[in-house]
């Protein structure tokens, strides 16, 4: 991009230099291309510069074919001549060119001497003849002597011919040997103007060729003198001049008296006559006569429009001025506006032009034309060659660049086209230079990352808007080398919007390493690095913000503070070594007694604080304190075959009830870890009394419902079903009783809780699904009419599809008839999860085992979900059956559900069932069976006998009265 | 035992077989022989005066006779040795008074029950009930006492005195927990003080001694006096200073040696917080150490009562500020109470320090803020930093705190630290101060040399820290290092990366110890790259293609 100084003026001065020689050279050789090349710039030039001409004084007399039709061929008697110039004399013309030679004698010589004599205002030509001197160089062809010493002067007719031909010019004087004859244009002016011409005698009237400034050589013999070159105007129409026809003022003398005053050139324009001459005019028209370049000529000398023309050393000094004006600009101009320099092209021409106007010297401008356009071009083709070469070793500096940089860089067209990709690239794709081309960047990016769209878009975005954009995220990449990397992407468009870009260049710069540091470090500085747990600033944290979203959600925080008992001991005895890894079993064992999402969290020493989340109630605690003393007593494997046993103290607040402030809640957990710990360790203890007592009460019953279900003191009790239409026996609801010693029989409401939580409500569960059924099946051993068995199960129950084994095998077992057996859950546990209930009881009705919803119309149901579900039997909850006599509200809900259960093909059991108006507003409805203390209490299963026998009058008595009654 | 004893003597009267009733009395001797009252006999006495004085009526008359083995009841010479069972001797029901109480104590006579206070009288027939960290002392009219410990249930079966002798009977069922005795010596006059449990009875005359009843049997620990254990399988005795251990339907064990009381005289004199776990010197072949504590010397009632399982005397959670009395014993394998070591503590534990809770393990920020939690009743915060765990190079302590928090205004240099924090309220004045909490200042980050750039390489360079395993070098555009465009880490002291894009960089460096997290950062400094023009070569390359 910035060769060396000197190589630019070397390689500057260099072009320029070679124009300027070549300028010298078409200078002053002649050469014709390059003055034809001229003559089309004068031709060209010189009406646009030309001066203000004076009003014509002159008009041609043209013997034309009208003349020669009327006075006969030529030559004509020159008395003919006589009489015209007469005439015109007495007209009073100012002077007369005669644009016919009269070499030879012919008759009528005298008249016209005469005439020529009288008149003294004539002017005879003199033409240059070849071969016509003695040596046979060009002689003077002159009039016959009668006739030019009589003529006022002579003037030479000798035009010259350009290199195309062309008549352009002629001269002030010339004459073989000497110029001594002015031009018949010149003398005529004189004549007209009253001055005395060159030469008025023809003998004495020669110049001494040495004498002559600038002697044009035509021969070696005796030569043709020319002297004053004058270059005429382009002969252009509107500058020709008027012509009166020669016989017309011969026929007609008076109108010889229009040309009083005027200078008159007589000569042919028929065609036959005078052959013309051919001007740069001619292409468009004829050929001019001769008579009438003259009377041009004329007009041009009298108008001061006749120019010189410069010499050629001139021509070269002023072309060499010229071409140092570029030669100086271009080496300190920026490209642009040297470029522009070539506009310097038109200033010869131009300058050309001002001289013709202002000094009537033409400069001929093409040499310099051309020797500026050569140096121009020279200088350009230097120019592109250095930018070339400079181009080609930028690329070689950016190929080694993107070679050896650690960024992957890949460049793309407008149409999001890959045409390059670096090393890099090629090893974060795992493709070749070849492989990649052409392809879409969002292609390629598509293979190895799946935030495509975040970063195509950004690419797309660079190339719209033109402008680099980076992308502020990295992006994760799959190499294909199995390796995944995080990149930072940038994308810069190329070239400007003006130019409308020539893609883009995609950057994308490793930042794996980085991240991964600012990650480790992100975790060290918020972790314990023994234990890897969380510290006390990341704890901190967690629990203001589970304190803030408990107080939003309504939910509780538990902080339990868990402090290993005796820990000193271990690192005072067994060295900090043991201690360290000690703690590290602890941290690995409380994380696995939390739920997930709970953070164990190391506060120091041997203190831990697990922090519990978004509970519901404060049993979970209890439970994860209770495996973290149970995981924790299990034994440590210390170095050295030494097995520890490890207790802790656990201290637990609950927020936001204990306190809703993260200090005081922290320092709450703390307390009441010490006091577990001052009243001995191993056990975990809440700050709060009443939930020590809850806890300890829950443990003891929780024990008690294990044992209970080891030692037998479950028992099943059944409800009777009546058919409301019959009054028959149509169905019993197991329900379970508890024998809990020293407390008598529990009810269901007061354990299942509790049963619950602990899980054991599986155990229960099944147990009274195979007792049902053995009961079932012990009843139809004794012959006694069987009727459908209804079980309830919970929800934990539904958790997984081990129920349905559970019925499979119990029925198995006893042998009973699945229609014999129904499954009661409540409409809670059947909306909970809606899609694996509706697995579940898919399943069970597969079995071919009923399936009735307990407590309809307490919760929330979804009518398509109900229909897709396979229920045989809806149950209605005993707090509608209430008041359905009074309640109009409930008895709306009740026989709504009638309907619907009816509609979608199931059956209705009314439950709570306690007085003869209720029955009888079921019985209107339609409700299939009902159950309730009107017809019994659950009874247990020795009293169930009786019903299964012969159901007691009561039942059917019931049954007929609410029918009597409605 | 009494009862079968009396059925024993029943069964004889039944076969009338002397023999047979001699075994019997055999079988029970031992016991009735050291609950009998002996009378020598004077001049003049004669059956009826006898069971005048001293019989319940003159139906055991003949039960005397067959006792002491008399054949001819008229005839009863002077100085003959008459031994009378209590059981048998005439004497008047009296009353225990209710000296002192703590916590939840009840009595239950018959269906009826009540809670007990100080002052209330009780009678033979009830049944006395503590619950968790409760006690009470009883008094006898002849000045015994009984301290009943927590979760005690302890039957009143007899409180009788001999007309006699003014001699007390008392007769009592532990039936679990945890009893201790003051007994008047009782002499000769019949006075006796019977402790039954499932276990074993307890015989107890004229001593300091303590009975634990538990599912495992009974513990018995004799300070003065004498005690005698015994049940079907065996009697043992238990002068001063033994104790022993019977556990259900086995022979009470061989009476042990009670452990030595515990020295307390390094104990400190102020507790500074409840509960309270303060280590005592260990004695030899102790498990255990039980620490109680009252607020009057003669411990009639114990505001605290606990068992810790190392050499460490405990108060319980809620006692209040004042000076109490301690006794601490040592408890030995078999679960014998040693003797007691006794002196006066105070306890001045409120208003409770708050918890600190920040910094602790490390602090790596610019300027170390102290945090604990906020006290609604504080009226201001007293605050010690130091350089030792003793806080004897106190670096700052500040007593005129309003928040919660504590913000240096210096720079700490690094180190090991130690801090503490108190607070004081309108109503309990200057309180103690916290546990001691600890924490390590990493030392902050190198400064870096003057870089230097080589051609594709910038060049960092710091002087090591001592200690450092690992440096962190950030290379940022903008000087607060919001989005650092170069993280970098190294092992050594120096680092070269390529050489970033051309321009003014900050650097920070910060260092990290083994174990530790990264200390806090240096002070940024600014570095000069020089430009390098590859992007725009690169935009131009497009263009070059064409050429």
């Amino acid at each position: 991009m910035t060769p060396s100084a000197p190589r630019s003026a070397v390689g500057t001065r260099g072009g320029w230099l070679v124009a300027a020689l070549t300028t010298a050279l078409l200078t002053l050789t002649d050469w014709s291309p390059v003055e034809r090349l001229d003559l089309v710039a004068y031709d060209t030039i010189e009406p646009m510069f030309r001066a203000e001409a004076l009003a014509p004084a002159s008009m041609v007399v043209a013997i034309d074919e009208a003349t020669l039709s009327a006075l006969g061929r030529w030559p004509w008697n020159r008395s003919v001549h006589a009489a015209l110039i007469e005439h015109l004399s007495a007209a009073g013309v100012a002077s007369i060119g005669l644009s016919i030679l009269f070499p030879e004698p012919a008759p009528g010589d005298a008249e016209f001497a005469r005439a020529l004599a009288d008149s003294r205002r004539i002017v005879l030509p003199i033409a240059p003849r070849a071969g016509g001197a003695i040596d046979g160089g060009i002689a003077e062809l002159l009039p016959v002597p009668q006739l030019a010493s009589k003529a006022a002067a002579l003037g030479h007719v000798d035009v010259e011919l350009d290199a195309d031909g062309l008549a352009r010019r002629t001269f002030t004087r010339a004459g073989s040997s000497s110029a001594r004859w002015d031009a018949l244009a010149l003398a005529t002016l004189k004549i007209a103007s009253g001055e005395p011409p060159a030469a008025v005698s023809g003998a004495d009237a020669r110049l001494d060729a040495g004498r002559s400034g600038w002697l044009h050589r035509v021969s070696q013999r005796t030569p043709w003198v020319r002297e004053g070159e004058l270059l005429l105007p382009y002969p252009d129409a509107g500058t020709a001049p008027r012509v009166i026809s020669y016989f017309a003022l011969l026929d007609q003398p008076e109108r010889a008296r229009q040309l009083a005053g005027q200078t008159v050139f007589i000569g042919a324009t028929a065609g036959g006559v005078d052959g013309g001459l051919a001007t740069p005019a001619s292409p468009q028209g004829q050929r001019m006569p001769a008579v009438e370049f003259h009377a041009r000529a004329f007009e041009a000398l009298r108008s001061g429009l006749a120019y010189g023309t410069a010499s050629p050393n001139t021509t070269l000094v002023l072309s060499l001025l010229f071409l140092i004006l570029p030669a100086w600009l271009l080496g300190r101009m920026p490209l642009r506006s040297a470029v522009a320099t070539g506009g310097l092209v038109v200033v010869p021409p131009l300058a050309s032009g001002f001289a013709l106007n202002a000094l009537q010297l033409w400069v001929p401008p093409s040499a310099a034309v051309l020797g500026f356009l050569l140096g121009y071009v020279l200088w350009f083709a230097q120019y592109i060659g250095r930018t070339r070469g400079a181009l080609i070793h930028a690329r070689h500096d950016a190929d080694a660049t993107l070679r050896s940089i650690t960024d992957a860089v890949i460049t793309i067209d407008n149409n999001t086209r890959v045409t390059m990709i670096n090393p890099v690239a090629e090893r974060f794709t795992g493709l070749g230079q070849g492989e990649a081309e052409g392809q879409l960047i969002g292609d390629l990016l598509k293979s190895y990352t799946d935030l495509t769209a975040g970063a195509l878009g950004t690419v797309l975005a660079s190339l719209k808007h033109r402008q680099g954009i980076r992308l502020p995220d990295p992006i994760p990449w799959h190499s294909p080398d199995g390796r995944n990397y995080a990149l930072r992407l940038t994308a810069t468009p190329v070239g400007t919007s003006r130019e409308g870009g020539e893609g883009a260049v995609v950057v994308l710069h490793d930042v794996t390493e980085t991240l991964a540091i600012t990650a480790r470090l992100q975790h060290e500085a918020t972790h314990d690095l023994l234990t890897g747990l969380p510290n006390r600033a990341l704890m901190l944290d967690r629990l203001h913000q589970a304190l803030a979203n408990a107080r939003r959600r309504g939910t509780l925080v538990a902080l339990l503070f868990v402090d290993l008992d005796r820990f000193k001991r271990i690192n005072d005895s067994l060295g900090h070594y043991v201690g360290d890894r000690v703690l590290q079993v602890v941290a690995e064992r409380l994380q696995a007694s939390v739920r997930t999402g709970d953070t164990v969290a190391r506060w120091g020493g041997d203190e831990f604080i697990i922090l519990m989340d978004n509970l519901h109630d404060e049993s979970a605690v209890a439970a994860v304190a209770r495996k973290l003393l149970d995981l924790l007593e299990r034994e440590v494997q210390a170095e050295g075959g030494t097995d520890l046993v490890l207790s802790c103290s656990i201290g637990i607040s609950v927020g936001p009830q204990d306190s809703a402030d993260a200090g005081t809640l922290l320092s709450m957990a703390d307390k009441a870890m010490y006091q577990g710990k001052i009243e001995g360790g191993a056990s975990y203890t809440f700050y709060a009394p009443e939930m020590n007592t809850w806890s300890r009460d829950r443990l003891s019953m929780e024990a008690a419902l294990h044992h209970g279900l080891a030692d037998g003191e479950f028992e099943l009790f059944y409800q009777p079903q009546i058919d409301i239409t019959s009054g028959r026996l149509a169905g019993l609801e197991a329900l379970i009783r508890w024998h809990r010693p020293g407390s008598g029989l529990v009810r269901p409401d007061v354990f299942i809780g509790a049963a619950e939580e602990t899980g054991i409500i599986r155990n229960i569960g099944e147990w009274a699904i195979r007792e049902a059924t053995a009961q079932a099946a012990r009843w139809r051993g004794e012959g006694l009419n069987p009727v459908p068995l209804a079980v309830n199960v919970s929800a934990r129950q539904c958790s997984d599809m081990g129920i349905v084994d559970t019925i499979r095998d119990a029925l198995a077992c006893s042998g009973l008839d699945p229609r014999m057996l129904k499954v009661e859950l409540t409409e809670s546990t059947a909306m909970r999860d809606p899609e694996r209930a509706a697995e579940l009881l898919h399943r069970i009705d597969a079995l071919g085992v009923g399936i009735a919803v307990d407590d309809f119309g307490t919760g929330y149901s979804s009518l398509s979900l109900l229909k897709r579900f396979p229920i045989s039997e809806l149950k209605i909850d005993k707090s509608f059956v209430g008041d359905i006599a009074g309640d109009n509200d409930d008895a709306a809900i009740v026989r709504g559900t009638i309907a619907l259960a009816h509609g979608l093909g199931m059956m209705v059991v009314a439950e709570g069932v306690e007085t003869e108006s209720q029955l009888g507003f079921l019985a209107r409805h339609g409700c299939n069976l009902a159950q309730g203390y009107l017809f019994a209490q659950p009874l247990p299963a020795s009293e169930i006998r009786g019903w299964l026998v012969q159901p007691p009058p009561h039942a059917a008595r019931a049954v007929r009265n609410s029918h009597a009654r409605y | 035992m009494l009862a079968q004893t009396f059925r024993c003597t029943r069964l004889a009267r039944r076969t009338t077989a002397i023999l047979l009733a001699s075994l019997a009395l055999a079988l029970c001797g031992s016991a009735a022989l050291a609950q009998d009252f002996v009378y020598v006999v004077r001049a003049g006495d004669n059956p009826w005066n006898l069971t005048q004085r001293y019989l319940k009526s003159i139906d055991y008359w003949p039960r005397i006779q067959d006792y002491n083995q008399i054949i001819d009841a008229q005839a009863i010479q002077p100085g003959t040795v008459l031994r009378i069972p209590v059981a048998w001797m005439r004497g008047e029901r009296t009353r225990a008074r209710i000296v002192d109480v703590r916590g939840e104590v009840e009595q239950q006579v018959g269906e009826h029950v009540a809670p007990l206070v100080t002052g209330m009288q009780v009678e033979a027939g009830a049944v006395i009930r503590s619950g968790d960290d409760s006690s009470l002392t009883l008094e006898f009219p002849d000045g015994s006492r009984s301290l009943v410990g927590a979760n005690t249930e302890l039957a009143l079966r007899e409180i009788r005195r001999l007309k006699a002798s003014g001699a007390q009977q008392l007769d009592v069922e532990l039936r679990r927990g945890h009893l201790e005795n003051t007994v008047r010596p009782v002499g000769r006059g019949g006075g006796r003080y019977l402790i039954h449990t499932p276990a074993a009875v307890a015989a107890v005359r004229g001593t300091d001694f303590r009975a634990t009843a538990a599912g495992d049997g009974l513990r018995a620990e004799t300070i003065k006096g004498e005690v005698a254990l015994h049940n079907r399988r065996g009697t043992t005795r238990l002068p001063a200073g033994t104790g022993s251990h019977v556990t259900p339907g086995k022979a009470p064990e061989a009476s042990s040696r009670l452990l030595p009381a515990p020295r307390l005289d390094k104990l400190p004199e102020r507790i500074d917080r409840v509960p309270f776990r303060v280590p005592i010197e260990p004695v030899a072949g102790a498990v255990h150490y039980r620490s109680q504590i009252a607020g009057d010397a003669g411990f009639t009632a114990l505001d605290s009562d606990r068992t810790a399982t190392e050499p460490a005397i405990l108060g319980r959670d809620g006692l209040a500020d004042g000076s109490y009395r301690l006794r601490v014993r040592a408890i030995d394998g078999r679960g014998l109470e040693g003797l007691d070591g006794e002196r006066e503590i105070v306890i001045d534990a409120r208003p409770e320090p708050p918890f600190p809770s920040a910094p602790g393990g490390f602090a790596t920020e610019e300027r170390v803020r102290f945090e604990w939690a906020r006290s609604p009743e504080a009226t201001g915060y007293h605050f010690q930093l130091a350089a030792d765990a003793d806080f004897e190079r106190i670096l700052l302590t500040r007593d005129d705190l309003q928040e919660a928090q504590l913000t240096l205004e210096d720079e700490l240099p690094s180190g090991n630290y130690w801090w503490r924090v108190g607070l004081s309220t309108a109503a309990e004045g200057r309180g103690p101060y916290s546990d001691i909490q600890r924490f390590r200042r990493p030392p902050p980050g190198p400064a870096a040399e003057p870089p230097q750039v080589d051609g594709d390489v910038l060049q960092l360079r710091w002087r090591a820290t001592d200690g450092a395993v690992r440096y962190e070098v950030q290379l940022g555009r903008s000087g607060d290092f919001a989005a650092p465009e170069h993280t970098l880490e190294t092992t050594t002291a120096e680092l070269a990366m390529p050489r970033p894009e051309g321009g003014t960089w900050h650097v920070r460096i910060r260092s990290q110890e083994a174990g530790s997290p990264p200390g806090p950062w240096s002070k940024p400094q600014q570095i000069e790259v020089p430009q390098s023009h590859w992007r725009a070569v690169l935009i131009l390359l497009p263009l070059l293609l064409a050429l």
